[in-house]
C-alpha cells in the first residue's frame, strides 16, 4: 500500500497518485475553483424516501444527496467537531440556562429557492413532526420532546427562540436538517394532515424546493439524481459546478470500473485490499483513508443466564483485539488502533481508555482463568465447568452474512473461547435486526458482532444504546443485548440534560466504565473510510462523520490547473 | 387453436395461485421485513414499528394476510411495500421494470437467434470441416463461460477501449444521466447501453440454441423429402431455406421459448454488472429487504412471462408446421 508523501503540495495534504493525508478539515482545499463541470458521485444505494427525518429516510445515502438541499444548522466536521452553519445562521447561543434556551438568528439573506425565507416556521415544522405526532415516522425524537415552545421574531420571523421544559445538552444536533414548512403537502392542519405530509409530502419524491447550493433539476429513478445551482443560493461560497450528479451503483464491486471509466468522478465505498490496489493502480485518482465514527464491538446477550459476570470478563479477557486488527482491517489500513471507549473515538474530545485497565481485549488467557477460577468454575478435559458442576453450554455467536472481516473476528473469538473451555457455535445471519431484536425471546444470539456509529453528539446518541428499559419506559431502544446498570441509567440521563459539555463528558466516561465493569460489551476498532477521487477535483474530502463527503458541497470545484 | 390457448390459460391459473401460496409461505417464513428498520441508529420509537407492523398487515394472521394480496391483484393492487416506508408502489414499479428488462431480454433474444439459426445452419451444412469445428469450439466457449464472468470481461475490454483508444462505449446503467434534450438523443443514448449487456446476454445464449439447431438441420438435411428435393433439381439455397430450415426451425423455436424463464435468470447477473434497474434488480432489492409482496409480484410476473413465452412457442409451431391444429 502507498501511502505517498511525494509530489506537489496541495491544500494542507500531499497531493499525489495514490494515499494522501493531512489536516482533515483542509485537505485537498483549494481557495478559488474553477466555475462550471459536471461532478459524478457515486451512492451505494437508491433513495427510497425523501425525508431523511424519517426512520425509512434515513440512510446515509440519502443524507449525502439532502446535504445540498436542506439546510441544517450545525454540520459535522471531517475532524469529527460540530460547527455552525454560517450560512445559514448569523448566531446560535443559549441565552437562559433555566429554562434552557436557545435564539437563533438566521442570516437574512437565507430563503427557499421559491424566494420564501427560511424562518421560525420551519423549525416549529420540524418539531411538531418530531415531537407532537404519534403517526409520523421520524428517526428520532430526541431533544425535540424536550421542547416547550417555539417563537418567531423579528423580520420575516428570522429570530427563533427555542424555550425547553427540559434541559438538553446536545441541542445542537436538532433542526438538521430543516424542511420547508411553506411546502407541506398536505398543509398541517391537524396531526392526520401532519403525519401525510411527514410521511408522504416530503417523502414520496424528490423535492422541488431547496434551501442550500444546489437545486434537483431531474431525476431518473434509481439511476441517477442532477443538481443545479440554487439561483436563490445565499452562501457565501459557491456553488461552482454546472452540474452535480449522484449515479447509484448498488454494487459496490462495480464502482472501480466506473472510476476508471471516468462515469463517476468520485466514490466512498468499504474499503477492501483488493480495491486499495487497484486504486494505487489508477492514473490521476487519489484517495483518503480515515477513522470515523462507525465502530465494531462484541456484545453478550444478558438473557442468557449463563452468561454470568465472572463468564463474561473472564471471555473478553481472553479475546485478542490486537491479534483481531491484524487478520482484519490492518491488512489494508495500518493506521487502525483498538478502540478503548464506546461513547467517544480518538479525536472527539472526551476520548480517554476505559477498557485496558479492566483488561479486556488483551488476550491474557492465564488470568481469564483465573477470573473464572475464583468465581468457582474449573476446566476439566477442556470443558468449562459450572460452579453447580454442570457443564457451561455452548454459545451461539452470529455476524452478518456474506461479511469475512466479521466472519474473522468471530472464529479469532471461538478460539480464544474454547481455552477457556467454552464452546462457541459462529453462525452468520441473513437478518441482523430480527437476531438482535428478539434477544429476549428467541435467544437468536449469544454473542454477536455488530457496528455502531458514534456521534458528534455523544450524550443523546449513546444514551439510547445502553439505556435500560426501565429508564426508557418499557423500551429497550438499541440496548439489545438487555444490560440493566441503575447508575448508568442515572448518568446517561444526566449527560443528555446537563449543559455543562465538561460534565456531560464526565458521565459519559463513568457510564463507559461501568460497561466495561460488566463486560457487557467490547469495543474493537474503528472502521475506516475509504474517499477516492480524480485528483482535479478540489475542496473535496472525506468526512468520517454521519454526514459523509457532500457537507461542503457548495465547495465542490475543478482546480484551477485543471485542464 | 383458440379453445387451446384458452384451455392453456385456465389450467396455468390454479398453478399459479398455487405457487403464490407457497412463495407466500416460504418469503414470510424467511425473515422479519421490519429487521434492518429495528437496527436504524437512533432506533425509532415502539409507535413507529407498530405503524409499519400495521400498514404491512403483520399483525393479522398469515392466511388473511395472503387473502388480502390475492384479492388486491384483482383490482391492481400488490400490496405495500417495505422499501421507502410505503412510498414505492410494487405495480408501477414492477411496471417500468418489465419495459426495461423486456427491452434488454427481447434485443437479446433477436439477436441470439439470429446467430444460433446462421451458426447451426453452417454447422450443418459443413458438417466436420474446420468452419464446424469453429463455431462448435466457440459455441462451446460461450456455452461453459459463467454470464456474470462474461458479463465483466466484455465490461472490462470496453473500459481498456475506452481508455486507451478514445471510444465512448456505455458500462453503467441503462441511459446517461446527462443527455441533451429530444427524444433522438434519448434513443440514441439508450441504444449505447443496450449494447454491452445484450451482447452478454446474446452470447451466453445463443450457443446453446446454435447447437440444437445443428442437430435439427442435420436430421432434416438426411430425411428422403430433402434427397427428393435435390434430385428434383431444385436450387441447394431453396432446399436450405424453404425446406430443411422451415422444418428444423420448429423444435428450435420451442426450446428457445422454453429457455426465456432461463434468460430472465441471467437477466438478474447481467443488470446487476451493467447497473440496470430491471426485474432483476427488482427482485434483488426486494430480497435484499424482505419486501414480501414485492418478491410475489416479481414470481407472478416472471410466471405469466414464461406461460406467455410458452403460448407463443406453441402459436408458431403451429405457424412453421401445417399438420399441427389443435381442435
Amino acid at each position: 500500500m502507498a501511502a505517498t508523501a511525494c509530489g506537489s503540495k496541495g491544500g494542507g495534504g500531499s497531493a499525489s497518485q495514490g494515499r494522501i493525508k493531512g489536516d482533515p478539515n483542509t485537505i485537498n482545499s483549494v481557495a478559488n475553483p474553477k466555475k462550471g463541470g459536471t461532478f459524478t458521485y457515486a451512492l451505494e444505494k437508491t433513495i427510497d424516501n425523501w425525508n431523511i427525518l424519517t426512520s425509512a429516510g434515513n440512510t446515509f445515502e440519502t443524507a449525502e444527496v439532502m446535504d445540498a438541499i436542506y439546510p441544517s444548522t450545525f454540520i459535522a466536521q471531517p475532524d469529527l467537531s460540530v460547527k455552525m452553519n454560517d450560512d445559514l445562521l448569523l448566531s446560535a447561543e443559549v441565552t437562559n440556562q433555566n429554562p434552557e434556551t436557545i435564539v437563533y438568528k438566521i442570516n437574512p439573506k437565507a430563503v427557499w429557492s421559491d424566494g420564501v425565507p427560511i424562518n421560525a416556521d420551519d423549525f416549529k415544522y420540524v418539531w411538531q413532526a418530531s415531537a407532537n405526532c404519534k403517526d409520523c415516522d421520524v428517526a428520532s425524537s430526541v431533544g425535540y420532546t424536550s421542547i416547550q415552545s417555539i417563537e418567531g421574531s423579528g423580520p420575516n420571523n428570522q429570530t427563533v427562540t427555542v424555550t425547553f421544559k427540559q434541559p438538553f445538552s446536545d441541542w445542537k444536533s436538532l433542526f438538521g436538517p430543516l424542511l420547508p414548512a411553506h411546502a407541506a403537502t398536505p398543509k398541517p392542519t391537524d396531526e392526520q394532515t401532519l403525519a401525510d405530509s411527514w410521511n408522504h409530502g416530503f417523502a414520496d419524491n424528490p423535492p422541488k424546493i431547496s434551501g442550500g447550493p444546489y437545486v434537483i433539476s431531474s431525476y431518473q429513478k434509481d439511476q441517477s439524481v442532477t443538481l443545479v445551482p440554487n439561483p436563490k443560493w445565499y452562501g457565501k461560497k459557491g456553488p461552482y459546478l454546472d452540474k452535480l450528479v449522484f449515479r447509484m451503483i448498488t454494487d459496490a464491486t462495480q464502482e472501480p470500473p466506473a472510476l476508471q471509466n471516468h462515469e463517476i468522478d468520485a466514490m466512498y465505498p468499504q474499503p477492501e485490499v483488493d480495491l486499495i490496489k487497484t486504486l494505487n493502480g489508477m492514473k490521476n485518482v487519489v484517495y483518503q483513508e480515515d477513522l470515523g465514527l462507525i465502530f465494531e464491538h462484541f456484545d453478550f446477550n444478558l438473557e442468557n443466564k449463563a452468561l454470568t459476570l465472572p463468564v463474561r470478563q473472564a471471555l473478553f479477557t481472553a479475546v485478542n483485539r490486537q491479534q483481531i486488527l491484524d487478520a482484519t482491517v490492518k491488512q489494508f489500513d495500518p493506521d487502525v488502533t483498538v478502540l478503548n471507549n464506546r461513547m467517544f473515538v480518538p479525536g472527539q474530545k472526551g476520548y480517554q481508555d476505559n477498557v485496558t485497565k479492566y483488561g479486556l481485549g488483551t488476550g491474557d488467557i492465564a488470568k481469564a482463568k483465573d477470573i473464572l477460577t475464583k468465581a468457582g468454575y474449573k476446566i476439566e478435559n477442556g470443558k468449562l465447568i459450572q460452579p453447580d458442576g454442570t457443564p457451561f453450554p455452548a454459545l451461539t455467536m452470529q455476524y452478518t452474512v456474506g461479511n469475512q472481516i466479521r466472519q474473522t473476528e468471530c472464529q479469532l473469538f471461538a478460539q480464544a473461547a474454547k481455552q477457556l473451555g467454552v464452546t462457541v457455535n459462529v453462525q452468520s445471519t441473513d437478518s441482523l435486526g430480527k437476531t438482535l431484536t428478539n434477544a429476549d425471546a428467541q435467544h437468536h444470539f449469544d454473542v454477536v458482532v455488530f457496528a455502531w456509529v458514534a456521534t458528534p453528539f455523544p450524550a443523546s446518541g449513546n444514551a439510547p444504546l445502553y439505556e435500560s428499559n426501565k429508564a426508557r419506559g418499557g423500551d429497550w431502544g438499541g440496548n439489545y443485548g438487555h444490560w440493566v446498570n441503575s447508575q448508568a441509567d442515572q448518568l446517561l440521563q444526566d449527560a443528555t440534560s446537563n449543559l455543562n459539555p465538561d460534565q456531560v463528558i464526565k458521565d459519559l466516561n463513568e457510564a463507559d466504565q461501568l460497561i466495561s465493569q460488566d463486560a457487557y460489551t467490547l469495543p474493537l476498532y474503528q472502521k475506516p473510510t475509504l474517499l477516492a477521487y480524480y485528483n482535479t477535483w478540489g475542496n473535496i474530502r472525506d468526512n468520517a462523520t454521519s454526514v459523509g463527503p457532500p457537507y461542503n458541497v457548495q465547495e465542490w470545484g475543478l482546480k484551477p490547473s485543471a485542464a | 387453436m383458440l379453445a387451446y390457448t384458452v384451455r392453456r390459460i385456465l389450467v396455468a391459473i390454479p398453478l399459479l395461485i398455487v405457487s403464490t401460496f407457497v412463495v407466500f409461505l416460504l418469503v414470510t417464513f424467511s425473515g422479519d421485513p421490519l429487521a434492518q428498520l429495528r437496527t436504524k441508529q437512533p432506533p425509532p420509537t415502539p409507535q413507529v414499528i407498530a405503524n409499519y407492523r400495521h400498514m404491512l398487515r403483520l399483525d393479522q394472521p398469515i392466511l388473511l394476510r395472503y387473502w388480502h394480496w390475492i384479492t388486491g391483484l384483482l383490482h391492481g393492487d400488490f400490496g405495500p411495500s417495505v422499501q421507502g416506508g410505503g412510498a414505492l408502489n410494487i405495480g408501477h414499479e414492477l411496471a417500468r421494470r418489465i419495459v426495461v428488462s423486456l427491452r434488454l431480454v427481447i434485443a437479446a433474444i433477436i439477436i441470439a437467434m439470429i446467430i444460433a439459426v446462421i451458426v447451426g445452419v453452417v454447422s450443418a451444412v459443413r458438417q466436420y470441416t474446420v468452419t464446424d469445428y469453429f463455431l462448435t469450439f466457440t459455441g462451446f466457449l460461450f456455452l461453459s463461460l459463467p454470464i456474470f464472468w462474461f458479463a465483466l470481461l466484455l465490461k472490462e475490454a470496453a473500459i481498456w477501449l475506452n481508455v486507451h483508444v478514445g471510444t465512448r462505449i456505455q458500462t453503467l446503467g441503462e441511459s446517461s444521466p446527462t443527455v441533451g434534450p429530444g427524444f433522438g438523443n434519448h434513443f440514441v443514448d439508450a441504444l449505447e447501453h443496450l449494447i454491452l449487456p445484450t451482447i452478454a446476454l446474446a452470447l451466453g445464449t445463443y450457443a446453446a440454441w446454435s447447437r440444437f439447431n445443428r442437430g435439427s438441420m442435420l436430421e432434416v438435411l438426411s430425411s428422403d423429402y430433402i434427397r427428393l428435393a435435390r434430385a428434383k433439381g431444385l436450387r441447394r439455397s431453396r432446399v436450405l431455406v424453404r425446406h430443411a430450415l422451415r422444418t428444423a426451425l420448429i423444435p428450435f423455436v420451442t426450446v428457445t421459448a422454453l429457455d426465456i424463464a432461463g434468460l430472465l435468470s441471467q437477466t438478474i447477473v447481467t443488470e446487476t454488472v451493467f447497473q440496470w434497474r430491471g426485474m432483476g434488480d427488482f427482485l434483488f432489492s426486494a430480497i435484499k429487504a424482505l419486501d414480501v409482496y414485492a418478491v410475489l409480484a416479481w414470481l407472478l410476473v416472471a410466471a405469466i412471462i414464461v406461460i406467455v413465452f410458452n403460448l407463443i412457442a406453441d402459436l408458431l409451431y403451429a405457424v412453421l408446421d401445417p399438420r399441427i391444429r389443435y381442435e
